[in-house]
């Protein structure tokens, strides 16, 4: 980053989510359109107040996972290992030489793994206490992400993980990014993983009050949109490794993308929100119209949307043309610990195709002169691109990326 | 590299809910480890808590603050107690100063466990599946998952600089302090507020903590079933509490004429990359984690004069702990003090090494080492001065607080005594 410290590359891509598995079929699927948002499948929810999710139906974990690893975690754990075991390779990082104590993993995750905890709730009630399974205790706690891809990994490197509700991936990546730049890594792998699709957990997340109740999968989730009515909650994961960027040159590597700059503050307004993507900007050594694309939150709250799009119109008013900005989670769920890492591979993957990510669903809205939201994807040529997340509690995370190495003009 | 002190304090503790108070009782010894009577009604082999039994909401907050915290998890109460104490110690608040770059990091490893359990009770039929689609208060989401806390304690501070929530479970509490220790040294915060609450007191807690042995089974009076570095230790005591402080750039805290508690010099973290709960006994992985504590600081080993163990009680982590000493300060390593506060106060995960952090903050400022408590039966291979027969009077210059935790996670700091 030029802001302070090492500049950081982006060596590897890893994804899950319902819209595909691995970063090429999910983003064919993403730009094929139709959306990947369904009826609940994975248990019976009549009589729930949420109708439609983001399942990740065709994940088999057994396929990526070692058995015995699959039965000692819950399924937050195997998406995350399955999209680390994905941005490795393409990192073609060679782990057997590298000083794998200079490696570290930064997760984001907001509630743990429910699914096991719920089977957990059941043997304690049902059985009795004195024989709840083994792995519960390991399985569920936020952190078993960053554990389990330690260990396979042999990573020994600084490790952290953090919830932060839909801000809980970028908090990760934005740390794990500044984690290289401070010299506490040379290599991290960062994004994060959420797996909502389950009874408690869902009857929790809707207790926020921020999910769609909504019953039409086509219309559920509709950031931006007159007719928002909350978000869709969605499975999956996305790993990125993120690399000291003479670490590699050294070996190399292929370079993704590069970490320009970033920014982190709270705010409950517009205001504080702007000044927040303000700051990513002036860190990247950017101005408003050096951005080609931005991937928003786009939580689809009337209020929060207008609160951000309000931020982004502020903070690129100077931009001179229309900035274009999406939302592709429309089409397969917030992924909250898995968000915001999924956004910067679609912000990537745009750069490396010259395509703009599609808004599934956005018809009209209550978009200001200066930003510019389309439903589908389209061709758009982009170099840098900035993405922005805001939790419900005002935790504003913004950073700024090159689609490819940066020339030297660029910083 | 910008000098980073501590300026405030604020903890919830099961010995005491000030800082002082809290002193007082490590300093003397006093084990406040209690009979859980669940444990044994639900068939657990375990055995003893502690609790924050001093601790309610009318003591520190007005009442329509105590109400909206009370609608929430009693982490959330102590959390937010403990991060209000350290503030209003700091003085920052009546400083004048513009608080809004402030950071806070907040950390739990369970969160709101209890009230989740509560949850699952009020949505089944005697416990029994399925989960039914009744209401669910609208509190749940706040009160049971991390992020209220630092959002909460921001808000009532005027704060817009980062906030955030760790949850790297036993670690959690010190890996908040590195954090705000990393957001001053290197993107030139002026100060954070960090800290860690847990409440981990329910059934769901202790049986998933029992099943795999972690909890105390120690034979003899409840009092004495945490016993760190002692023989016949059988697991650690499960705790609840909070603990938080203020890091702050020390040019910014000389400036303001701030009290300065103690200094950090350097903190590190690394996984072992091994397992999620077993640790080998070479203390390798810990030992690594200190070195570049040390390092981060730039302090030789030799510099240590005290060291604020993990001291779980576990039979695994204090032998660990103890060959990781071991290794790094060599022929040192036995006339370097090291004790456990867990054998008093039990260990109550994330905030379990920022209580520790404070008791070694107290023990710089009353040149007091802190004591083992409950330490009868020596182990053959635990063979170092763990401080067994009470505080013991040294000027403590430079001393180190550690950490272990599931995942497999290390963590250490470097304090120095206040200049």
């Amino acid at each position: 980053m030029s802001a302070s410290g090492r500049r950081v590359v982006i060596t590897g891509l890893g994804v899950v989510n319902a819209a595909g598995e691995g970063v090429d079929p999910f983003w064919a699927s993403l730009l094929a359109g139709g959306g990947s948002l369904g009826p609940i499948g994975r248990f019976d929810a009549a009589g729930f107040p949420v109708h439609v999710v983001g399942e990740a139906s065709g994940f088999d974990a057994a396929r990526v996972i070692p058995r015995r690893f699959v039965a000692k975690t819950d399924r937050f754990t195997h998406f995350a290992l399955a999209a680390s075991d994905q941005a490795l390779a393409g990192a073609a990082l060679p782990l057997d030489t590298a000083d794998r104590s200079r490696i570290g993993v930064w997760f984001g995750n907001t509630t743990g793994g429910w699914d096991i905890c719920e089977r957990g709730f059941a043997e304690y009630y049902e059985q009795g206490p004195d024989v709840v399974n083994p792995w519960q205790a390991t399985a569920w706690f936020l952190a078993a992400p960053q554990g389990f891809v330690t260990i396979r990994h042999g990573l020994r490197g600084m490790s952290k993980s953090f919830s932060g509700d839909r801000a809980s991936g970028a908090v990760a990546l934005y740390y794990g990014t500044r984690a290289v730049a401070w010299d506490r890594n040379d290599v991290v792998l960062s994004g994060g993983c959420e797996a909502p699709v389950s009874p408690l957990s869902l009857l929790c997340f809707h207790s926020s009050g921020d999910l769609s109740e909504a019953a039409d999968p086509s219309a559920a989730f509709l950031p931006f949109d007159h007719r928002a009515s909350g978000l869709v909650v969605g499975e999956g994961g996305a790993v990125l490794v993120l690399e000291d960027a003479d670490h590699a040159a050294r070996r190399g590597a292929p370079v993704l993308g590069e970490v320009l700059g970033g920014a982190h503050g709270t705010s409950g307004d517009a205001a504080g929100y702007a000044a927040v993507v303000e700051r990513a900007l002036r860190s990247a050594g950017c101005g408003p119209g050096d951005v080609d694309l931005v991937l928003a939150e786009g939580c689809a709250s009337p209020c929060e949307d207008r609160l951000e799009l309000d931020a982004l119109a502020s903070a690129f008013a100077d931009a001179g043309r229309p900035v274009p900005v999406a939302v592709p989670k429309a089409a397969y769920g917030h992924l909250y610990g898995g968000s915001f890492g999924t956004d910067v591979v679609c912000g990537l993957l745009a750069a490396r195709d010259g395509v703009r990510p599609p808004t599934p669903g956005f018809e009209a809205g209550p978009v200001p002169a200066g930003l510019d939201v389309t439903a589908g994807a389209g061709p758009l040529p982009v170099e840098r691109f900035l993405v922005a997340s805001r939790s419900r509690y005002g935790s504003c995370v913004a950073m700024v990326f090159a689609g490819r190495p940066a020339a030297a003009g660029d910083r | 590299m910008k000098g980073v002190v501590i300026t405030g304090l604020g903890v919830v503790a099961p010995n005491g809910t000030s800082v002082e108070a809290f002193w007082d009782s490590v300093m003397a010894g006093r084990v406040v480890i209690e009979d859980e009577p669940l444990m044994s009604r639900i068939g657990l082999r375990c055995r003893g808590v502690a609790r924050c039994r001093d601790f309610a909401l009318a003591d520190h907050w007005a009442p329509e603050e105590a109400r909206e915290l009370g609608r929430l998890g009693r982490f959330v109460q102590m959390g937010a107690t403990a991060g209000r104490m350290a503030v209003e110690d700091s003085c920052l608040p009546s400083s004048g100063i513009d608080l809004s770059p402030g950071a806070v990091v907040f950390a739990s490893a369970v969160g709101g466990a209890p009230e989740m359990q509560d949850l699952y009770e009020t949505l089944t039929e005697d416990g029994r599946p399925p989960i039914l689609p009744r209401p669910v208060p609208d509190t749940a989401y706040d009160g049971i998952f991390l992020d209220y806390v630092p959002a909460m304690l921001a808000r009532r501070f005027g704060m817009t600089g980062p906030t955030a929530a760790l949850t790297t479970g036993c670690t959690a509490g010190v890996d908040a302090m590195g954090m705000g220790f990393d957001l001053i040294r290197h993107e030139g915060l002026p100060f954070a507020l960090v800290g860690a609450s847990e409440n981990p007191l329910n059934g769901i807690s202790y049986a998933t903590l029992d099943v795999i042995g972690c909890l105390s089974r120690a034979d003899g009076a409840v009092e004495r079933s945490s016993r760190p570095f002692d023989l016949g230790r059988a697991g650690f005591v499960i705790s609840e509490g909070a603990a938080f402080l203020v890091v702050e750039d020390a040019a910014h805290a000389r400036a303001r004429g701030a009290r300065v508690y103690a200094e950090v010099l350097g903190f590190a973290s690394t996984s072992n990359a091994h397992h999620m709960t077993d640790l080998l006994a070479d203390g390798e992985s810990m030992a690594l984690t200190i070195r570049r504590a040390l390092d981060d600081a730039g302090v030789e080993p030799s510099a240590i004069d005290y060291v604020s163990a993990h001291g779980s009680s576990t039979p695994q982590n204090d032998l660990f702990e103890t060959n990781a000493c071991k290794t790094v300060f060599g022929d040192l390593a036995p006339s370097i003090p090291i004790s456990s506060i867990k054998s008093m106060i039990g260990h109550s995960l994330s905030s379990a090494s920022l209580m520790a952090l404070i008791a070694t903050v107290g023990a710089m400022r009353r040149s007091v080492v802190p004591p083992t408590a409950n330490y009868e039966v020596p182990d053959p291979e635990c063979d170092l001065d763990y401080v067994v027969t009470g505080a013991r009077p040294k000027a403590l210059d430079t001393t180190l607080v550690v950490a272990s935790g599931f995942g497999g996670i290390h963590s250490a700091t470097v304090l120095r005594r206040a200049r």
